[in-house]
C-alpha cells in the first residue's frame, strides 16, 4: 500500500493522538487518582493526629475526671446495687433495730411478684426506673421513740428503702390501770390521762412494716457496692442440730 | 507529558510514605483515645444510674415527716393506738379527752401541708373512760417528699 505524504503524515497524527489520549486516560489519570486518595488519607491523619496529642496532654484531667465518675458512680451503686444482696439487708436490718432499742420479731423476705412468676433468681421485675425491687416484711416492737429511730435509720440508709405499707398498733402488752401507776409513782400525770383507756402501752406499740429495696444488675469495674459483707459460716461442727 | 506522570509517580510513593509514618505516630497515642471512650461510656452509665436513683428516691413514703407532722397534729390529752398507712392512704386510731379535742385534731391535720381528704369515719365516747374514741382516714400527697 502506498501512501501519499500527506496521508503519512494524517496517520501520524492519529497515532500521536490515540497514544497520547490512552496515556492520559490508562496511565496517568490512575496515577493521578491515587495520589489525590493517600492525600486525603494523610490529611484525615493528620487531623487525628492533632486531636490526639490534644488529648495526650489533658490525659491528666482525663484521668481525674474518670475517677471523679468512679466515686460518684460508687455512692449511687450503693444505693442501687447491681445485685439483690439479700444477706445483707437482713444484717442491716437487725443491726439498726438493735441500735435502735427495737425488738425485731419477725423478718419475711418476698420476690416482687414479676420475679417470682419468671422464676431465677436474676430477673428484675420493672420499677419503671430501669431497676427490680425485692419486698420485706418485718414486725418489730417497742416504744414510739424506738421506732421513729428506726425507721430514721432506714430512711438515712445508704441504700434505698422505699416504705410501702406501715402499721403502727399500740396497746399489744397490757398494762396495769392507773392505781399501778400512781402507787409505782412512775407518772402519774400520765396514769391520770391514760384514765380509762390505760390497757394500752405506750411504750409497747407494734410496727409492722413492709419496704422495698432496688437493684439494676448492671455493674462497672471497681465499684464497691456493699462496705459490710456478710461472710459465709466456716464453722467444722459434726451435728448441725446439737446446739 | 512523561515528566508529569513521573511526578505523579513520585508523589503517590511520598504520600504512602507520609501515611505510614502518621499511622506509627497515632499508633502511640492509642491509649489516650481508649481514655476518652471510657470517661464517655462511665460518664452515660453514671447519667443513667444518678436518673434511675432520683426515680427511686421517690417511691415510697417519707414516714418519719408523716410522723412528725402526726405528733404536732395530735391535742393535749390525745393518744394513738393504731396508725396504718399503705400506698399514700393513711388511717388513725386513738383517743381525745373529748369531742372537741378530736375536731381539733381534724383541722391541724387538715392544716398540713402533707395531707389531704382528712375524714372522720367513727367519732364514739366510751361509757367506762368517758374518752373520745376517734377513727379517722387521710390521703398523703404523693408528690410531697422529703
Amino acid at each position: 500500500m502506498k501512501l501519499s505524504l500527506r496521508e503519512k503524515l494524517m496517520v501520524c497524527l492519529l497515532v500521536w493522538v490515540v497514544g497520547i489520549y490512552l496515556f492520559y486516560n490508562y496511565a496517568y489519570t490512575p496515577v493521578k487518582n491515587q495520589a489525590t486518595d493517600w492525600v486525603q488519607k494523610n490529611d484525615v491523619l493528620r487531623e487525628q493526629l492533632i486531636s490526639a496529642r490534644e488529648i495526650d496532654n489533658n490525659i491528666k484531667g482525663l484521668e481525674n475526671s474518670r475517677q471523679n465518675y468512679q466515686e460518684k458512680y460508687t455512692d449511687l451503686a450503693r444505693q442501687v446495687p447491681s445485685a439483690e444482696y439479700m444477706p445483707e439487708v437482713i444484717d442491716f436490718v437487725e443491726q439498726t433495730a438493735a441500735d435502735s432499742g427495737l425488738d425485731l420479731v419477725l423478718f419475711n423476705y418476698e420476690k416482687d411478684a414479676g420475679t417470682q412468676s419468671s422464676g431465677g433468681s436474676n430477673e428484675k421485675p420493672e420499677t419503671g426506673a430501669g431497676a427490680g425491687s425485692i419486698i420485706f416484711d418485718l414486725t418489730g416492737r417497742g416504744s414510739y421513740y424506738d421506732i421513729v429511730t428506726f425507721l430514721e435509720s432506714l430512711q438515712e440508709a445508704p441504700r434505698i428503702y422505699s416504705v410501702t405499707e406501715v402499721a403502727l398498733l399500740a396497746g399489744q402488752r397490757k398494762i396495769q390501770m392507773p392505781e399501778a401507776v400512781q402507787e409505782g409513782g412512775a407518772s402519774p400525770a400520765a396514769g391520770a390521762e391514760l384514765n380509762g383507756v390505760s390497757a394500752f402501752d405506750p411504750d409497747d406499740i407494734m410496727l409492722s412494716l413492709k419496704f422495698k429495696a432496688y437493684y439494676d444488675g448492671k455493674i462497672i469495674p471497681g465499684v464497691t457496692e456493699v462496705d459490710n459483707r456478710v461472710e459465709p459460716v466456716s464453722s467444722q461442727r459434726d451435728n448441725p442440730f446439737a446446739p | 507529558m512523561l515528566i508529569f506522570y513521573f511526578n505523579q509517580v513520585e508523589r503517590v510513593s511520598l504520600e504512602k510514605r507520609q501515611y505510614h509514618q502518621l499511622q506509627q505516630e497515632l499508633l502511640r497515642y492509642g491509649p489516650s483515645q481508649a481514655a476518652i471512650n471510657l470517661n464517655r461510656d462511665m460518664k452515660k452509665q453514671l447519667d443513667e444510674k444518678s436518673r434511675q436513683v432520683d426515680t427511686l428516691k421517690l417511691q415510697g413514703m417519707p414516714l418519719t415527716i408523716i410522723l412528725d407532722d402526726i405528733e404536732q397534729a395530735m391535742p393535749e390529752g390525745g393518744r394513738l393506738v393504731n396508725l396504718a398507712a399503705a400506698d399514700n392512704k393513711i388511717t388513725l386510731k386513738g383517743y381525745t379527752s373529748n369531742f372537741s379535742s378530736a375536731a381539733r385534731l381534724v383541722v391541724s391535720l387538715q392544716q398540713s401541708p402533707r395531707f389531704q381528704d382528712v375524714a372522720v369515719l367513727n367519732l364514739q365516747r366510751e361509757e367506762e373512760s368517758g374518752k373520745v374514741m376517734f377513727s379517722l382516714e387521710m390521703v398523703w400527697k404523693k408528690g410531697d417528699k422529703i
